[in-house]
Order: C-alpha cells, then structure tokens, then sequence
C-alpha cells in the first residue's frame, strides 16, 4: 500500500496538477486572443460594410432615393453583429443637419464617444453637394458573449481530454503499482523468512506482469531451496566457526600476550606494513625516539636515522628488507630532541596465515652506552698508541737529557764550584778539609776553621769505617742531606757530594704520617670488628641464657611441686623400709619362734586365701562393716573390729567356714596376725617398687624437662609423651582443682625439639593454671591440617583482656606482679614454635581461651 | 578404744604404709581411720562425732585434689580446737608452716619423707597435750 499511496502522490497527483494548470493557462489566454482576433476581424468587416453603406448612400443620394437608403440601412442594422447603424447629414459649417440612428435609442455623439462599450467604423461621403457620414458600431459585449459562445465547446473539449488522461494516468498507476506492491509484499515476506507466500495470479493480467510473477515464483522456489541448501551448511559453518572462533581466541591470546610483552618490554618495538609505513609503536620506543605514536604512524623509520649514520649499513638493511630477509644490524640513530644513540635492531618480516607479507616487526635495543664505551675504548686505545709513541720520544729526548746530565755532572764533577750542593774534599792523611765549593761554604760556614773529627759528627761519617758508594742522610740545621762519598788518590783524599733531601724527606715523613694514621685507623676498625662480633657473640650467648633462664624459672615456679611428687613416693619407700624391718622382726620372726607349729600352719593356710585388692579408704570401711556383721558371733567389739580389719586387709572380704574356724581358735589373734604380716610385707614391697617408679617418672620428666638442650639435634618425639611428661611434672598443680584431658592419639610422631616443645607445653599450662587460680579444665587436642600439625590447648579460665591480647608474645610483657614472671614465657614459646617452622595463636572469649600451635609434618631448617 | 586417729592423703601407697606404722603403735587402743581427700575425711569425722568417738589427732597431707589440707584444718579447728593437726607434706615450706604453727591453723608438722620414729613422736606428743 505504501508503495500505491506513493505512486499516486509523486505520478497521479502532480500529472493532475500539470494538466490542470495547463488547462486554466489556455482557458486564461485563448478567449483574448480569440477576441483579438475577432475585434480585428469585425472592425475589417464593419470598415467593408461602412465602405459600402457608404456607397450606398452616395448612390442613392445620387439618385435621391432615400427610401432605399432608408433600406439600406435597415437592411445593415439587421446584420447580425451591428449593434448601431446611423446616417449623418453635414451642412457646410459641419452641422448636422439630418440624422437617422438604428435603433433610436441612441445617438451619434454617444455611440462614438462610448468606444469601451462599442466598436465603431465611421466613412465619410459628399454627393451633390450634401456632406454625409455614415458609421457603424457593434457591441463589444455582443461580441464577447459571440467569442465565448465559440470558446465553449473548446474547453469542454479540452476538460474532457484531462479528464480522460488523468483517469488513464490512475488505472495505468494501479496497473504498475499493484504488482509492484505485490513484489514489495511478496520481497518483504521473503525478507522475514516466510518462503512459502505464493502470488495470486488473478491479479494480473499484462503479460509482462505474469513473467515477472513466473519469475518470482521460480525465485521463490529458488531460494526456498538454497534456503535449504544454506540450513545444511549453516550446520557445517556453524562447527567449522567454533573451531575458527577458538583458534582465533587462541590467537588473540598468544596476540594479547605477545602485545603484552611489545608494550611492557623495555625494548623499542616497532611495526609497520609493507611499504615500510609505521602501524605501531610500543611505549619503550616512544621514550627511545621522543616521538609520540601519532607523530610515528604512517612515517617510515628513515624518520630515526642520523645524518651520521652509517649509509652503506643503511643501504645494507633496505636490501636485506626488499629480499623480506630478516635483519641484524647496529646503527646510530637520531631521537626528536637531536639526542643519538646507538640500537642493536632486529627486523623481522611478518606475514599472516597466507603467507602474505604484510610488514616488518622491528626490536630495537638501546646500545649506547655499550656502542660509547666501545667507541671510547677505541679512542682511548688510540690515544695510547700516541702516548706510546709520545713515550718513546720522550724516552728518546730523556736518554739524550740524561746523556747531557751525565755530560753536565762530570762537567760539574769537573767543576764543583759550580755545583749547587755541598761538595766537599777530605785530605784523610792530613786530617784536613782539603777543599770546600761555596755551596759548603753556605751551608757549613767556612769549613777550613772546624776540624775534620767535627765535621766527621756533622757528616755521621766514621772515618775508621768508610763505606764508599752508599747514600746516607743526616741531618744538619734542620736541613736533611744525602751524602755520596768517593775514595781517590789511593785512598788519601774522600770527596764527598751532598744532596739537600729536606723537602724529599719532609714530604716522605707527611706521607708516612698519614700511612701511619691510616694503618691506625684501620686497627682500631679491626679491633671494633673483633669487639662487634664478640660482643654478638655474647649477645647470642646472652640470648640463649635467657631462653635457659626462663626455662630454669617456670622450673623454679613448679619446683616445689616437683619435690612433692618426688617426697611423696619417697615417703612412702622409706616408711615401707623401716615397715619392713619391724614386720620381719618382731611381726615375723618373734610371732613364729612364740608359735606352735598347728597354728604356724592354720596361719600359712590362711595367707594363701589373701589377695592383694587395691582398694580405696570409702570401699574399705564398707567391706569393714559388712565383715563386722559378719563376724557377728564375736562378744568383743574390740577384737571384732580389729579380725574384721585383719580380713580386710587380707584381701578376704567374705570369710569361708575354714576362715571363720581359724577365728575360733584360742589363738586367732596370733594366726591372723603373722598371716596379715606376710601380707602387709607384701604391700610394703609393692608399695617401694611402685614408689620408686613413681619417682623414677617424676625425676626422669624433670630431666628431660630440665636437661633441656638449647642447641640439641632436632629428633623424632611422640607427641603425647612429650605432654605427658609436663603433666606429670605439673601435676602436683593440676591436682589442686583441674582437670586435664590429653586427647592427642598415641601415634602422633613430630620432628622437632621435643625439650623446648615440653617448655611450651608447661608454659601454657601454667598460665592457664595461674589465670585461673589453680581452677581451670584445660584439654589438649590434634588434628592433621594440609602438611601441619595442629594442637589446640584449651582452658576455661579468665578471658585474656582484648587491649592485651595483641600483646601477650611480645618480649617482657607479663601481667604477673614483679618478680613472679619474666615476662618472656609466651615470646619464647613463640619463638620456640618459629624456629621449628610452625605458628602459634591465641583467642580468647569468656568461655573459652585457646592457644592453636602448628608444627610442620616434614620439618625441614 | 573411744578415741581416734585420722590419716588423711591422696597418695593410697602413703596411707598403706602409714597404716603399717599407726597400727603398730596404736592399733591396739586407738580407732584409726583413713581417708584420700578432704570430703571422705570430713565425712569420717562426722561419722565418729555421731560415733561418739573422740577424734584426736589427724595426720593430713597439704597438698590434695579437690580441697587442701588448710580446708581440713580450718574445718577440725572449727569443730574442736583441741583436735591436734599434724601436717605431713612434701612442699610445704618450713618457713610458712612455722608461721602457721604460731597462728595455731595448725599444730605440727612432718615432712616427706619422714621417719616412723619422728611421726610417731609427734603423734604421742600431740596426744599427750591433748590430754594435758
């Protein structure tokens, strides 16, 4: 429909329009040229028939006949078209003299005067004498109303015509549009998909259209198919575009990872394409060149080069680039700000799947300060050379120099008055200076006044003892000399040359000075060294000292329960000593040298129905007073009580009749007695043995907890020995009013230090135990967490405050009044734990305190 | 055989061999009773008031799961000043025991390990002040 609506606005309605205009045009125009034409055509006309009534009245004037002129003029008047026909008679001082007007209803003057409402020919005559003129006039309504009445039927033509053409123009827009809205219609299904929409052929009739509809349907059908045909590919494409689509995300990546490495390396990358034309560069190159991405892309990288740089190296990698070859090359370059520096580039052809070439990567490393180095060790090695050379010239010039020295001394030599050192002749023989130069003389004063022993003392020159050809110095008026002396003339004459050293020697002196406070400088270091590292040996000392100690003063804190769980069994072995003796001799021996032998036998029997029972003091006075019951038949409550006690005792809670007969002998108290004797001689051995390995375990638990070895090998322990061993030596504390519950398994093996472990395990007992005011339930328990173990000791004492919870580790904190801690129990615990690679960390509620300790399974320093 | 004797520790091996000692010497005319901790043996105190048995002396350890010997003390001297309390300890310091002997808390005491003869005199001389 849109496609109709708009044939009919942009063909139909503007077509119309054009008609229509056309037709007013011509409706507009035409009837003034027609009235033109006509006004033009009737005034020739009236001008003939003036002409001619004219003559007419000429003739009949002639003739005098006015009745034909009378005629005439009707006659005229009855044309169609006149309007007004009239006959003017003129006298000779032009005055009308007769006039005759058809119709009457006007006259002359109006009509020739009223030339909008009528055209008029006018002639004028002269017959006989008589002066006339005839006009005629038509009416210019008549004859407009004429050209109408003839433009009438034009334009009905002519309307009937635009009427017809527009009525075409209509149905041959339906024509053409419909089946264009139903190819659009049909167009627009297919574009949605629907394939199936057929074209109901009773639309058209033109066989053109039908063509065009044949052609759609086979278009249609056409694609219907290959719609079909794509399905069965889309498949095929849509696999084939997962495998494409995860190799190109692969690709991206390895991309993104490769860009990753251009961007954060800090070599310069560049890449451009083919044409040499920069696509990209990375940050490094940036900051290498001085000029920015934007001012790089599309420059090629001749934008780098130097006007040093090396053209046949240049010219080189251009060649290598044509031939896609990759390149390695070191070359100067020039960065914006003028700055050159040296790159080791390698460029490398890229190309993409195809094997296209598509431009050249580009790594560039700033070689600079190598490339100057190298440069500069070439100038240096150049300026060697010449110094070499330099050297040898002046080696040359020296040798010369110390040629003519040598010519200028024995010339000197030759002539020491010259010299300006001392020089000096001794005539030994004749104890005399033989011979002074005025350099002597300048120094020593006139030598010929001093005797030659004095001057000797000046020299330091031992005349019996000549050492010739040796340099001495001495001193002289603060002056240092260098004397060389010489023995000539057989020994008789010494000539001595001295050499002023002082400036030499003062120099040496400050030299050595200084040599010496550095050496100085240099012990005391050492010295301050071997202090440093004594004093950090001491330190480290000091430091394990401290671990000791405060491992001695928890010891010292449990000492004293420690010498009760030791005077404990202790009491109970020396008492069962000093039973035992007293049980044998008078219990034993003395009952059974007073003893008949029946009764010595009723007395053995009796002892071997006892049974050693374990029973405690509560059970014990209930089978004491069911035995008194028992023993019922007994008068004496006294010697009831004690039988009833004996049987117990004994272990002979229910007394058979052979029991209760040995009662009733006369001398039961006897028989019981030695009987009870053997028992309680018995008990006492058990109770040393089982004493002494009571003690025995106490004392060895101290040992190990006391022998405690700050630098021992770590080894294998069983965690829950390791523990039970501190429990047993706190357990004189832990009796008072807690309890505590050992739930490692038996089978948990560390790798560690199993005697600093046993001073943690003590000093969070102890804590615990002191927070708590002896009163607290503490639990030990194990899990295994990734690698660890972990032990959690809990108790229920006080909450530990939270402001000091932070702080409970640290060195010297304690809560504990003065004196009774050294507040390093917990920083040591902790470093105990550390240094076998494990944790520890405390939390703390109202309910609960928990300290979490980990040690590492596989320990390893 | 209306008097009493009381032996009060943890430690059952210390109370057999005391009974060894105490049946000795005073089997014969004393009751002896024994007991493991504070309860069992205000408990046995009880029992021989209502007994009608006159409790003399008690010989406690100090030391003592549950309540300590001060709590039996405290507890006899309340009872009966006249009660004599021994006290058989393995820790008690010298020192502080003295100053609780003057404070009459308590009214002897005996270390461990001791010896039968120095016990047994305590006893007796305990006995005999009570009787005084």
């Amino acid at each position: 429909m849109r496609l109709r609506s708009s044939i009919f606005t942009q063909v139909w309605l503007p077509y119309s329009i054009i008609i229509v205009l056309l037709i007013g045009i011509l409706a507009f125009y035409y009837p003034n040229k027609q009235r033109q034409i006509l006004s033009e055509y009737k005034r020739n006309e009236i001008n003939q028939l003036a002409s001619t009534l004219s003559n007419s009245v000429e003739l009949s004037l002639a003739k005098d006949d006015f009745g034909s002129l009378q005629s005439t003029m009707q006659m005229v008047s009855k044309t169609d078209q006149l309007s007004v026909v009239g006959l003017l008679l003129i006298d000779g001082n032009n005055k009308t003299v007769s006039e005759v007007v058809i119709p009457d209803t006007v006259n002359y003057n109006q009509v020739i005067a009223d030339t909008l409402r009528y055209l008029t020919s006018e002639k004028s005559f002269s017959v006989n004498g008589v002066n006339g003129r005839v006009f005629i006039s038509i009416s210019k309504a008549k004859m407009n109303a004429d050209v109408s009445n003839i433009n009438r039927p034009i334009f009905l033509f002519l309307t009937l015509i635009a009427a017809v053409i527009m009525i075409l123009v209509y149905f041959l827009a339906n024509m053409i549009s419909n089946p264009i809205t139903r190819v659009q219609e049909f167009a627009e299904s297919l574009s949605k998909g629907n394939y199936n929409v057929k074209i109901a052929k009773d639309y058209y009739q033109a066989k053109e259209l039908d063509q065009l509809q044949i052609s759609l349907y086979i278009l249609a059908e056409t694609l219907d198919f290959q719609r079909n045909e794509n399905e069965k590919l889309t498949h095929g494409l849509e696999e084939e575009l997962k495998i494409r689509s995860e190799k190109l995300l692969q690709a991206m990546d390895e991309l993104n990872k490769l860009s990753l490495v251009a961007k954060k390396t800090s070599n310069a990358v560049i890449i451009t394409d083919q044409d040499k034309k920069i696509q990209w560069v990375n940050q490094s190159a940036e900051d290498l060149t001085g000029y920015s991405l934007e001012e790089l892309i599309g420059k090629t990288p001749g934008i780098f080069q130097s006007p040093k740089s090396n053209q046949a190296e240049i010219a080189r990698i251009g060649h290598l680039l044509r031939l896609k070859e990759p390149v390695w090359a070191e070359l100067l370059n020039q960065a914006k700000d003028g700055r050159e520096y040296w790159v080791s580039l390698n460029i490398v052809p890229m190309k993409n799947d195809f094997g296209e070439h598509t431009g050249f990567l580009a790594v560039e490393t700033d070689v600079t300060e190598r490339k100057n180095l190298e440069l500069q060790r070439e100038v240096y090695v150049k300026q060697l050379e010449e110094s070499r050379a330099e050297i040898n010239a002046i080696n040359a010039g020296l040798e010369q120099m110390v040629e003519e020295k040598t010519k200028h001394i024995s010339s000197l030599a030759l002539f020491p008055e010259q010299n300006p050192n001392p020089v000096f002749e001794l005539q030994l023989d004749e104890s005399m200076v033989r011979y002074f130069n005025p350099a002597a003389g300048a120094t020593f004063g006139d030598l010929t006044t001093i005797s030659l022993q004095a001057f000797c003392q000046i020299l330091q020159l031992d005349l019996l003892n000549i050492q010739v050809n040796e340099r001495v110095e001495f001193e002289y008026n603060g002056l240092v000399f260098e004397r060389n002396i010489f023995l000539l003339e057989n020994g008789k004459v010494l000539r001595g040359y001295l050499h002023n050293i002082t400036l030499r020697k003062q120099n040496e002196k400050e030299l050595s000075k200084l040599i010496d406070q550095l050496r100085t400088a240099e012990q005391d270091l050492t010295v301050k060294t071997v202090e440093l590292e004594r004093s950090l040996e001491e330190l480290k000392i000091a430091q394990s000292e401290i671990i000791s100690k405060e491992r001695l003063s928890t010891l010292g804190m449990l000492i004293a329960g420690i010498a009760h769980e030791i005077n404990t069994p202790l009491g109970s072995i020396k008492a069962s000593g000093e039973n035992m003796k007293h049980l044998f001799n008078d219990g034993i021996m003395t009952l059974i040298a007073n003893m008949k032998m029946e009764d010595l036998k009723l007395s053995i029997q009796l002892y071997q129905q006892t049974q050693m029972l374990h029973l405690s003091t509560s059970e014990e006075r209930e089978y004491l007073q069911r035995m008194m019951e028992r023993l019922a038949m007994i008068d004496d409550v006294a010697m009831k009580r004690r039988f009833a006690r004996s049987l117990v005792q004994m272990g002979i809670l229910t007394p058979n009749p052979e029991v209760i007969s040995v009662i009733s002998q006369p001398n039961a108290q006897e028989i019981l007695q030695l009987s009870l004797n053997f028992v309680l001689i018995q008990r006492s051995i058990n109770t040393t043995t089982a004493s002494s390995e009571q003690g025995s375990k106490v004392v060895k638990a101290l040992n190990s907890f006391a022998h405690g070895n700050l630098n021992a090998q770590k080894s294998h322990f069983n965690l829950r020995e390791n523990i039970e061993t501190v429990l047993t030596i706190m357990w004189n504390k832990i009796k008072q009013g807690s309890h505590v519950v050992n739930n490692i398994p038996d089978d948990v093996n560390c790798f560690g230090l199993p005697d600093e472990m046993s001073q943690v395990w003590t000093n969070l007992v102890n804590n615990a135990l002191q927070a708590a005011n002896n009163k607290c339930n503490i639990s030990f328990e194990y899990h295994q967490i990734q690698g660890n173990h972990v032990i959690e000791i809990s108790n229920n004492g006080p909450q530990i405050p939270e402001d000091i919870i932070d702080k409970i580790f640290e060195p010297f904190f304690t809560t504990k009044a003065r004196g009774e801690g050294t507040g390093l129990g917990l920083n040591i615990v902790r470093k105990i734990i550390e240094k076998q690679g494990g944790t520890i960390s405390c939390l703390s509620d109202t309910h609960l305190t928990k300290f979490t300790v980990t040690l590492p399974i596989k320990f390893e320093e | 055989m209306n008097t009493a004797i009381l032996a009060v520790d943890d430690d059952i091996m210390v109370l057999n061999s005391l009974r060894i000692q105490l049946e000795r010497k005073f089997g014969n005319d004393y009751v002896l009773e024994f007991a493991q901790n504070v309860e069992e043996a205000i408990g046995v105190i009880q029992d021989l008031k209502s007994d009608l048995i006159d409790l003399i002396v008690i010989i406690s350890d100090w030391i003592m799961p549950g309540k300590n010997g001060d709590a039996l003390a405290q507890y006899v001297k309340q009872l009966n000043p006249a009660i004599k309390v021994v006290v058989l300890s393995g820790q008690l310091q010298e020192a502080v025991a003295l100053q609780m002997i003057e404070s009459k808390e308590i009214d002897s005491i005996v270390s461990k390990p001791w010896s039968e003869d120095h016990l047994i005199g305590i006893i007796e001389q305990a006995i005999i002040s009570k009787h005084l």
